[in-house]
């Protein structure tokens, strides 16, 4: 079964129209009022106590929607989630989360069906309205996490490492990019193989082609791949002030070219390899067979008019 | 302990033909292969792990782990290298070895490949020799291989070029666009070409079908397995006879010898790593140049402590395999139309008598490119590595642009050579093959001249621009890799005698590239064939 990717997001304002902007966008509220026998877990205060620990925590009745609300509501230090349907097909859950310390998590979840590097980049777009729509300051987005229980939980987890996206199916290895890494990467591969009258290179799969690898011959890269993508991006701050993301594709592609020439004593710089290297790696997945991930429906194929008979 | 009459080690050109020949000649054989059956079903088509592109693996044997080798580069520093590597020189693992995914050209070497020291010289620092048989010692074992592995080719061209050449059982594939367009160059310049005679059904023939002319050949087990190689030829032929156990997964550590240091058998690990100790009366190695040597080199005894057959130190010496100098053209129009295998065309002008170059080589049009493969090796060095412009440049021209390559007879280096790694051991704990050395630099200006003649060729033929990488001096092998335990009547200078035979061991023989002298300047594998035809032959008839 495919994980599911939480997406969260934190706020101060713990209040009934914050929670009635959230629910009437995302939640289905009439398959989500009534809650059968179903209870609040309500966490410990004491922050040493371990929140997975059902019988450190204590348990009432939901009742209803509105009445777990307005407990949350009336008791600022009462902590407890509660998951809810969502009314929006591309988003396959809603959880509702209230804080020890009077602030709210609200997050959606969406299937991570292939794991595939698209779905985190929809899942940084949904991220984005939630924080705009119901006033957040911080986000995170993660592969199955339940909410944090406070700010200091919540600052913790998104500074961890497991905070980012092409993560590998077996979750020891975890994580692998930031967002902001994977949309630099994004950035960079569509300027590697840019759209034109054919797709661009991550239209055609280059992401999903990457996330196949890191999982497997690449895996060794994870942290090259991390400290490059870091490096162009700050390259791009240094020359233009802006991020990589930032700029327009033609102070991308003249910064990919400075950067592709760099030497230092005769040898190509530390930025300079990790993008040649980057080119071979996008090449291979838009042109090599679509059983690697990549070259999606033989899409790079087509364009240049290799067919396969027999 | 199970006896045999003989035990053969390595499934591949040279093993497989040794274990049909012996098996019908009513011995008992036990055929050792380290790798298993590759089948097209289970390999499918993956463009970055086959044996055209091992990007990060390969579609055979030998597993990337625990297999390694160490190559010295010209600085002395030593690397550790997998097999899917370069600088690892490998070859196919598996039943049929690289015949169930070469491009299956079926070369005759020339007259003069035969005796190229008397031909030119030696020139100095060169351990360039003749073998001790010619041409006319190899024709009924050439003509064997061609009809019993089965050869499409225009004989009346090969009749032109090969003396006593009687044709082939099959004839050639058409050519293709790239072909069409290569015989007009060729016309204007007044040379003369062949379609290469290929190890293809081009016709239904020996009970399998005919070539679909798929994109994949080169690199890829045949869809339709009209590919020929001793997987699916001599191999079930001894099967078939009941007399041949072949044993895969079995990496054979060392040859067992009696106390007097006589050969008696082998000691293998089967697919479980167990040892196993197996005995025969004869022994043949077909293990590909570098392993055979190998295998010598870790079977020393009291009596040879520098290896079995190594009293002269020449064992794993010259090693050699074919430098490929090409060249690439752009043509203003379409010259790809994809019906494989993509070779249909190639000259033997030069393999001989060029001025003041010594041997030369065959050249042929290119095999049909992946698309992977076109972009990492034949996009015009001056174009962008990224961007719009080569976007542009791969829609726009990878239909439009063609190769034209060969193999070009090296001059061996007597210190190119396999010895044994003295730290590093692969998973049996057996010393592993360590590479070193070059070419001889002759063998680079042969190449830079026959790299001249491909671009000279393509421009002919229309191309509106050619380009093609100079060649340096570097470490050959390969697929094509040879000459380490060379053919010799002279105990001193070679390892094997004419038939074969291990010097000083009645009983011990090397039926594989490894006892080239030379490699003459064309695909070596119908060479290794035809010998290994004439060696099993020898040790039936002889006993």
């Amino acid at each position: 079964m495919s994980p599911f990717l939480d997406i969260y997001g934190l706020t101060k304002n713990r209040d009934a129209a914050t929670i009635d902007r959230f629910l009437d966008t995302y939640v289905d509220r009439e398959a989500s009022e009534d809650r059968g026998d179903e209870e609040l877990m309500l966490a410990p205060l004491d922050d040493s106590a371990d929140l997975g620990r059902l019988e450190d925590a204590e348990w009432e009745p939901a009742l209803t929607l509105t009445h777990s609300i307005e407990r949350g509501l009336a008791y600022p230090r009462r902590s407890f989630t509660i998951h809810l349907k969502s009314k929006r097909a591309d988003i396959n859950g809603v959880i509702l989360s209230f804080t020890k310390d009077d602030q709210l998590v609200l997050g959606l979840y969406i299937d991570d069906e292939g794991m595939w590097a698209e779905n985190a980049l929809r899942a940084k777009a949904l991220l984005d309205q939630l924080v705009e729509h119901c006033r957040c300051y911080l986000g995170w987005i993660v592969a199955e996490e339940p909410p944090p229980a406070s700010e200091a939980a919540f600052r913790a987890a998104v500074a961890h490492p497991v905070t980012s996206y092409f993560y590998a199916a077996d979750r020891s290895i975890a994580v692998t990019l930031t967002l902001r890494q994977l949309e630099v990467l994004r950035a960079a591969v569509d300027r590697i193989l840019p759209s034109d009258d054919f797709s661009s290179g991550w239209d055609a799969g280059v992401g999903d082609y990457l996330q196949r690898q890191f999982q497997g011959d690449l895996s060794g890269l994870i942290g090259f791949y991390r400290v490059g993508l870091d490096a162009l991006d700050a390259e791009a701050r240094k020359a233009n002030g802006a991020g990589f993301v930032e700029l327009d594709a033609s102070a991308q592609d003249a910064l990919l070219s400075r950067i592709d020439r760099g030497t230092l004593m005769d040898a190509p710089t530390f930025e300079a390899r990790f993008f040649r290297l980057l080119v071979e790696h996008a090449m291979e997945g838009y042109y090599s067979d679509p059983g690697n991930g990549g070259n999606r429906d033989g899409a790079a194929w087509r364009m240049i008019g290799f067919e396969v008979r027999g | 302990m199970t006896h045999y009459d003989v035990i053969i080690v390595g499934a591949g050109a040279g093993g497989g033909v040794a274990a049909g020949v012996l098996a019908e000649a009513g011995k008992r054989v036990l055929l050792l292969e380290r790798g298993g059956w590759h089948p097209f079903a289970r390999e499918r088509r993956d463009h970055l792990r086959n044996h055209r592109l091992s990007q990060y693996g390969h579609n055979t044997g030998p597993p990337l782990d625990g297999n390694p080798r160490v190559l010295v580069d010209r600085q002395g520093r030593a690397h550790l290298r997998r097999p899917h590597e370069g600088g690892y020189h490998n070859i196919a693992a598996g039943v049929g070895s690289g015949t169930v995914v070469y491009g299956a050209q079926a070369w005759r070497f020339l007259p003069a490949d035969f005796r190229m020291a008397r031909e030119y010289g030696v020139p100095a620092g060169s351990s360039l020799a003749d073998w001790p048989l010619g041409y006319d010692d190899l024709v009924p074992y050439y003509e064997r291989a061609e009809r019993e592995i089965g050869v499409a080719g225009d004989g009346d061209a090969a009749a032109r070029r090969w003396p006593a050449h009687r044709g082939y059982p099959l004839p050639p594939l058409p050519p293709n666009c790239q072909g069409r367009t290569l015989r007009r160059g060729a016309a204007v310049l007044g040379w003369e070409t062949l379609p290469p005679p290929l190890l293809i059904n081009t016709e239904p023939y020996q009970g399998r079908g005919s070539c679909v002319r798929c994109q994949h050949c080169v690199g890829f087990a045949c869809p339709t397995d009209a590919k020929n190689g001793t997987h699916n030829t001599l191999i079930p032929r001894a099967l078939a006879t009941g007399r041949c156990d072949l044993v895969t997964g079995a990496m054979v550590a060392r040859v067992a010898t009696d106390a007097a240091g006589r050969p008696i058998g082998v000691t293998y690990f089967d697919a479980d790593d167990r040892p196993v100790e197996a005995r025969a009366e004869v022994i043949v190695l077909a293990a590909g140049a570098i392993e055979t040597a190998r295998l010598l080199l870790n079977s020393a005894t009291a009596r040879e402590p520098r290896g079995l057959g190594n009293r002269h130190d020449q064992v794993g010496r010259h090693l050699q395999g074919h430098y490929y100098p090409g060249a690439y053209g752009l043509f203003p129009e379409p010259v790809w139309d994809g019906e494989g295998p993509g070779v249909s065309i190639a000259t033997t002008r030069f393999n001989h008598g060029n001025d003041g170059i010594i041997g030369g080589g065959m050249l042929a049009d290119e095999f049909i490119m992946l698309p992977i493969v076109f972009w990492k090796r034949a996009l015009p060095p001056d174009l962008p590595r990224w961007g719009a412009a080569n976007k542009a440049f791969m829609r726009d021209g990878y239909r439009r642009v063609t190769g034209v390559k060969g193999p070009v007879q090296e001059i061996p280096h007597p210190d190119a050579r396999v010895t044994l790694d003295p730290a590093v051991r692969d998973r049996w704990g057996l010393p592993v093959a360590r590479l070193s050395g070059h070419t001889h630099p002759e063998t680079v200006r042969a190449a830079a001249f026959i790299g001249a003649r491909a671009r000279e060729w393509l421009a002919a033929a229309g191309a509106t621009r050619t380009w093609g990488d100079p060649p340096g001096l570097h470490l050959s092998g390969g697929q094509h890799q040879a000459g380490t335990c060379r053919m010799g009547d002279d105990p001193r200078a070679s390892v094997v005698d004419r038939w074969g035979r291990v010097h000083g061991h009645d009983n011990l023989f090397v039926a594989d590239g490894a006892v080239h002298v030379t490699n003459g300047g064309f695909n070596p594998v119908l060479t290794i064939m035809a010998l290994a035809f004439r060696t099993a032959e020898g040790i039936a008839r002889d006993w």
